[in-house]
């Protein structure tokens, strides 16, 4: 009899911790979320807004998350920012999605895995008065509003600085970012869209860097090595250790488009004889949505998509942005357009601390 | 002889307790689910729809793992499935998805069979031959559908995963061939036979019970069972995903759900109902911490830490049991 009792005990055990794990997990916040998703109506201060994104460990990624949570706080509107965060794909997703939808919030803020196949559940969440805003991507389900930085202007701008500044002559090199991936597609379109207003420019070669800093370096290396002459680069924001690549070697500095880097701005703004320009790409995109999330929620008519255009920044017609977008204390991929006006309305140290309303 | 009776009443009276335990554990997790941010119609739908691809492949390992063996290519196949069914359903009527999804079944059913010939024939370990087979499905699908894309008639997806807020379509989906499946396992010989298989393969090789039609009777199964968890991935998303990280994921998920839903891996005990309710309260966990405002990428490592703890009290239980 006596070890069968044991085994109840242990069962017991076992249960019991099962459920105070469970229980546990809450960490304390008894908050209750905004009930039902009525949308509008709701007294101020009081929405919560859900963020759904399924690439884990990604500074980008990251950055965006935190400027949701940013402008949530800075806006007062917000009481609570509930993140579903995790690897995955559609499927992982649309789980995501339907919890948020359970959880009662006013808002989604997604950043899509894919186009289409998340248009059921934004079609109930709308249903259920639920704003939804696809950031960074596209979604082609017509209740979405979509909000996204442009890139076939991200290679337009860049393509057309880079022009100017070689005078209309030269070898170039385009250093792209994943075949196949829409962004790179759009910035490609928009590169070559530049270029061919300049018969007298030649890219001469063209790779991809898989958006990979050492990878696109070591590339830059090959190339600066080769027989090729290279009088300018353009990149799809594997930009630093381009210009890395040239110190390595010790060869004079040709030109460099890159993206708002952190360190890419230092390079800009104080290595002695390079010439670069920074197109902006803010991850902060994360806090337009939400500002767009907020203004739909009030009752205001937005439209359904918001295209950001990119800034151009260099050291002759632009410094105050540069120094005013320069953190030494981040790290050298951050993302260092940290504001986005007129949309955004917290500060930088908001966006730092990453903390949203209540947290 | 009383001996061997009382052991097996014993290891029935514990299996039972289990199943039980498994039960309670998961109307605990819905209770706290239920306080923490609800649990209504479209919550149960969301549980039962999202893991209805899962709960498919538990049932297949169950089956294979009550057999005595193991597949580690149930994500792959679930995979393949998917990809193949969304690439063959893009634009067509309900009529033909649903011949489709016929054909599928019956594929599936003939490739685990195949598998558990190999096995038995050749004599290699399950776990060598589906791990290769896993690497052959993940690039079958990649060779069907490179991109993620395909489609699906919206009937068909209305019809497994239920309209509006429905959650009984998804739930009678897995729960039909759940007691088909059960009561080939009890009450036909081949079934007795899989659970002979797993108990003690020499006892039962010398008791008569045919290994082969047993070996590829359980895989039959499972690759049945992986074409409906396929399916099942289609109708949810609408389309097809080759990813095979998300094939591996779902494996183990499937062995994570059958140890917790008591079936040992070692064989011959255990039953269906424990490991699909499982499921859920895997599922449950993440979402009861994303309710309480905790990151869910936490809820992967509790997941783990609950895991790891019912094994060791399974092995402690066992201990005990033996010591009796």
């Amino acid at each position: 009899m006596k070890p069968s009792m044991t085994r109840v005990g242990a069962l017991a055990g076992g249960i019991t911790l099962l459920a105070s794990l469970a229980a546990c997990g809450g960490g304390g916040d008894t908050t209750t979320p905004g009930g039902a998703a009525t949308g509008q109506g709701q007294q101020q201060s009081s929405f919560v807004i859900g963020v759904s994104n399924t690439l884990v460990g990604n500074g980008w990624r990251e950055e965006m998350i935190c400027s949701v949570k940013a402008e949530s706080l800075a806006s007062g509107k917000v009481s609570k920012v509930i993140v579903a965060n995790r690897n995955g794909g559609p499927t992982e997703q649309i789980a995501d999605l339907r919890q948020l939808i359970s959880q009662g919030v006013n808002a989604i803020i997604v950043n899509p895995s894919d186009p289409d196949k998340l248009n059921p559940v934004i079609k109930q969440a709308k249903d259920r008065g639920i704003v939804v805003v696809a950031v960074d991507q596209a979604v082609s389900a017509p209740e979405a509003l979509v909000v996204a930085n442009d890139q076939v202007a991200y290679g337009r701008l860049g393509g057309e600085w880079l022009a100017k500044t070689l005078e209309g002559k030269g070898n170039v090199v385009e250093m792209r970012g994943i075949a196949g991936a829409p962004a790179d597609n759009d910035r490609h379109k928009g590169f070559t869209e530049a270029l061919s207003k300049y018969p007298d420019i030649k890219i001469v070669k063209e790779v991809f860097t898989g958006w990979d800093y050492s990878k696109g370096g070591q590339q830059a290396l090959d190339l600066l090595n080769s027989s090729t002459a290279v009088d300018g680069i353009w990149t799809s924001g594997i930009d630093y250790t381009v210009v890395n690549a040239f110190k390595t070697l010790g060869k004079p500095y040709a030109p460099v488009v890159g993206a708002d880097n952190n360190e890419f701005i230092n390079q800009i703004k104080s290595v002695d004889g390079f010439t670069g320009a920074a197109v902006t790409n803010p991850a902060a995109i994360g806090g337009v949505g939400t500002a767009v999330a907020l203004d739909a929620l009030s009752g205001e008519q937005v439209p359904r998509e918001t295209f950001l255009t990119p800034e151009v920044w260099d050291l002759a017609t632009s410094k105050d942005k540069l120094d005013a977008n320069y953190f030494p204390d981040r790290e050298a991929t951050f993302s260092a357009r940290v504001t986005v006006e007129p949309h955004t309305s917290y500060t930088p140290e908001q966006l730092f601390a990453c903390k949203g309303p209540g947290e | 002889m009383q001996a061997t009776t009382m052991a097996a009443t014993g290891s029935m009276a514990r299996r039972q307790a289990w199943t039980g335990a498994t039960l309670l554990a998961f109307l605990l997790l819905v209770a706290v689910k239920a306080q923490s941010g609800g649990f209504d119609s479209f919550e149960i739908q969301t549980m039962v729809t999202s893991t209805l691809a899962l709960g498919y492949l538990t049932l297949a390992q169950g089956v294979i793992v009550i057999g005595g063996g193991i597949d580690l290519s149930v994500g792959a196949q679930m995979v393949l499935f998917n990809c193949l069914s969304a690439r063959l359903m893009e634009g067509r009527s309900f009529g033909t998805c649903l011949l489709i999804a016929a054909g599928a079944t019956l594929a599936g059913a003939l490739l685990g069979a195949l598998t558990g010939l190999v096995i038995a024939r050749s004599g290699v370990p399950d776990i060598i031959v589906t791990l290769a087979t896993g690497f052959v499905w993940s690039g079958l699908a990649l060779f069907v559908l490179p991109t993620p894309g395909g489609g699906t008639a919206l009937e068909f997806q209305t019809l497994v995963l239920g309209s509006g807020t429905e959650f009984w379509p998804p739930l009678v989906g897995l729960a039909v061939p759940g007691l088909i499946i059960w009561y080939v396992l009890r009450r036909t010989s081949a079934g007795l036979g899989i659970y002979a298989l797993g108990s003690d393969r020499q006892a039962a090789f010398l008791a008569g019970v045919p290994a082969l039609r047993a070996q590829v009777t359980a895989y039959a199964i499972g690759g049945l069972l992986c074409a409906l968890g396929g399916l099942a991935a289609t109708a949810f998303t609408g389309g097809g995903d080759p990813r095979a990280t998300a094939g591996m994921t779902a494996t183990l998920t499937s062995v994570a759900a059958v140890v917790l839903g008591g079936i040992a891996l070692t064989g011959g005990v255990g039953g269906l109902l424990g490991p699909v309710v499982a499921v859920w309260s895997l599922y449950l966990i993440p979402a009861i911490m994303l309710a309480r405002g905790v990151d869910p990428a936490y809820g992967e490592a509790v997941k783990g830490v609950v895991i790891v703890l019912v094994v060791l009290i399974g092995g402690l239980l066992r201990r005990n049991g033996r010591k009796t």
